[in-house]
């Protein structure tokens, strides 16, 4: 799949890695930063909340990109680690008083330590097997958390302040758009560039054959736990956004349902691209949206079910996607996508890529 | 003394409930290799079906009972043809995930149609309410899942070493290509063991109901079979069973000693940790294969 425009040769190593190649490629890239940061302006506070929050499950995602689609290493406790990175940032802000990125930074390294933990799994494991691991970490969060309920609010969770950095608080979502939207693009940066360097590369490797990695002489148990720990490091610092979000911190942000969803947004994106966790997480994001806003007038029309049955819709319509995607196209969107940027780029002769 | 006796009897009859619930699971991985994330589900679903029969249908017990039998075993061979079919040749990973998604998919219909208040069922097992042995008191429905297992046990035995479909699904699950070419039908075997599991989900199912009340967090105790499963070992069916009594009595033992002493809490963690534990000392199980690709 052609990642650049005809006619547009490298000539060197470093033309080779950059990520953006081409002038049209920088100034698209540009005018998208703007368009980002001017959507305060005119986005309905709907809206607003909805595109920050899909900040934040954006964040989380490509951790769990590293961790699933760089090094192939099956995670269902993402939401877990989220939660653990979360509850360690709330307990700090509410309990310690410590200043917001503090408290973010915390959150990020505890989930990390908390994701290393369970890469010592990895070392053994594969496959479902791995995974069955990961999803104990929900149980293992649930315990946590029921048996620190000075630090944690047991039960009940904890209500967290306005954040704030620096005296600023941020306690319009106008406001507290930008601290999200700058951190998510962080992310996004951070994880693309994690592809072409060194790093990443070893992350690849283990993915397509570890015996070989470890032939060639990647150390492999430490770069499986490197991916978790970076993975797991994203998804604290999400989590904490999250609960500063909300302004409460609860276990129900953080269950089995949510892990599942994460991966779904990576299966529909397109597995271990960038672009694709960008796209699998928006769309996933926009259905979550259209379902809970058709949900009443699906409920008018069916009386006989019961109220839960709006929550309940948003997950049936969610795993008919995920399968659909799965049959259809397990490639996902982002493979979606280069074949019509294919389509395009060779038309009128394009063949069916 | 009599306080020790009770707690086992109670760890050993949940235990089997359990197994019944991880033999699903061991049958549809012995036929296809595919680990079923979506059992639990299967559970809830088979026991809410005889709800609906009796609650919305208003039919008799017996025929409820074997309508669920019926329906179950229809709704695992749906799921089948439907989701799993179309994705024969994929890598396990896209096997996994779709039941992976499948199990969201059956949470949210369970939620959209029985949602709300946990229901009972409108029916209690003939007979006393327990039955006293010695100075132990067994309740009747746990001897009614015993003897429920033993039954379905010998059933399976049979089927598997006797009959021509039973032999079948083993020879498949063993090299696919050699049970094509010796004339067994693949997909036939595979819809089997959709059936067979859905149908052993819904008993477990049942049970769990009749004593736990039903809800639609059902499907959370059905995750309490994962551990069951693996130290089974996947591959076997008397495994998953012994599993079951095993993680079973670990529970509640757990549970009645560890419990005091953490704060509570721990009974619903403690399988796992034997579960971890497994997987890192010996990810076969007691009765599994061993072979060298678990690791």
């Amino acid at each position: 799949m052609a990642r650049r425009p005809p006619g547009y040769f490298v000539r060197q190593y470093g033309q080779e890695l950059a990520i953006v190649n081409t002038r049209a490629q920088t100034v698209l890239l540009i005018l998208l930063l703007g368009l980002l940061f001017a959507l305060p302006l005119f986005l309905s506070a709907r809206w607003m909340s909805w595109f920050i929050i899909t900040c934040i499950y954006l964040i989380a995602a490509l951790g769990l990109n590293i961790t699933i689609g760089f090094t192939g290493q099956v995670s269902i406790g993402h939401a877990a680690f989220m939660g653990f990175g979360a509850f360690t940032g709330a307990a700090l802000t509410v309990h310690l008083q410590w200043p917001f990125l503090l408290s973010l930074l915390c959150s990020g390294i505890t989930a990390a330590v908390i994701g290393t933990v369970f890469s010592f799994a990895s070392f053994r494991l594969k496959g479902f097997y791995l995974a069955l691991v990961t999803i104990a970490a929900h149980f293992f969060l649930h315990f946590a958390i029921m048996k620190l309920p000075q630090w944690t609010g047991g039960a009940y969770g904890l209500v967290l302040p306005v954040p704030s950095i620096a005296g600023f608080a941020f306690d319009t979502s106008q406001k507290w758009f930008y601290p999200v939207l700058v951190i998510a693009l962080i992310t996004v940066f951070l994880t693309k560039n994690l592809e072409r360097t060194r790093i990443g590369k070893a992350f690849i490797a283990v993915r397509d054959n570890d015996r070989a990695a470890s032939a060639v002489g990647i150390n492999v148990p430490f770069y499986k736990m490197l991916s978790f720990l970076l993975g797991a490091f994203f998804a604290g610092i999400a989590g904490y956004l999250l609960a500063s979000t909300y302004k409460s911190c609860d276990l129900a942000y953080f269950g089995l349902l949510e892990s599942i969803w994460l991966i779904g947004m990576l299966i529909v994106g397109g597995m271990g691209v960038v672009t694709g966790t960008i796209f699998g997480t928006v769309l996933l994001r926009l259905l979550g949206f259209v379902t809970i806003r058709l949900a009443p007038s699906l409920l008018a029309a069916m009386p006989f079910l019961p109220l839960t049955a709006a929550t309940g819709f948003t997950n049936i319509v969610f795993a008919l996607v995920i399968i659909l995607f799965l049959i259809f196209e397990p490639h996902g969107m982002n493979h979606l996508w280069d074949r019509f940027k294919n389509w395009y780029r060779l038309w009128p002769f394009s063949q069916a890529a | 003394m009599a306080f020790v006796g009770q707690l086992l009897i109670i760890g050993i009859a949940m235990g089997i409930v359990y197994g019944l619930i991880a033999m699903g699971f061991v049958l549809i991985y012995k036929a296809s290799g595919v680990f079923n994330f979506a059992q639990a589900q299967l559970v809830m679903i088979g026991a809410w079906f005889l709800w609906s029969l009796l609650e919305w249908a208003n039919l008799p017990l017996v025929i409820a009972l074997v309508l669920t039998t019926v329906l179950a075993g229809l709704f695992g061979w749906v799921v089948q043809r439907l989701f799993l079919t179309p994705l024969a040749g994929q890598p396990l990973f896209s096997l996994v995930m779709i039941t992976i998604a499948l199990s969201a998919g059956f949470d949210g219909l369970a939620v959209s149609i029985w949602g709300g208040p946990m229901k009972t069922y409108p029916f209690a097992l003939p007979g006393p309410e327990s039955l006293a042995l010695g100075p132990l008191q067994i309740g009747t429905e746990y001897v009614w899942v015993v003897g429920l297992c033993g039954v379905a046990l010998a059933i399976f035995f049979a089927f598997f070493k006797f009959t021509k479909l039973g032999l079948g699904m083993r020879a498949a699950s063993d090299n696919q290509r050699i049970g094509l070419s010796c004339g067994i039908s693949v997909p036939t075997v595979f819809s089997w063991a959709w059936i067979l599991s859905a149908v052993l989900a819904a008993w477990a199912g049942i049970f769990l109901g009749l004593r736990l009340g039903l809800d639609t967090q059902l499907h959370i105790i059905g995750l309490k079979a994962l551990p069951v499963v693996l130290l089974g070992g996947l591959e076997s069916l008397a495994g998953a069973v012994i599993g079951g009594v095993i993680i079973g009595l670990a529970e509640v033992l757990a549970g009645a000693y560890l419990d005091p002493l953490v704060g509570g809490g721990l009974k619903d963690l403690f399988p796992f940790i034997i579960m971890i534990i497994i997987l890192l000392v010996r990810p076969q199980g007691l009765f599994g294969w061993k072979i060298i690709e678990r690791v």
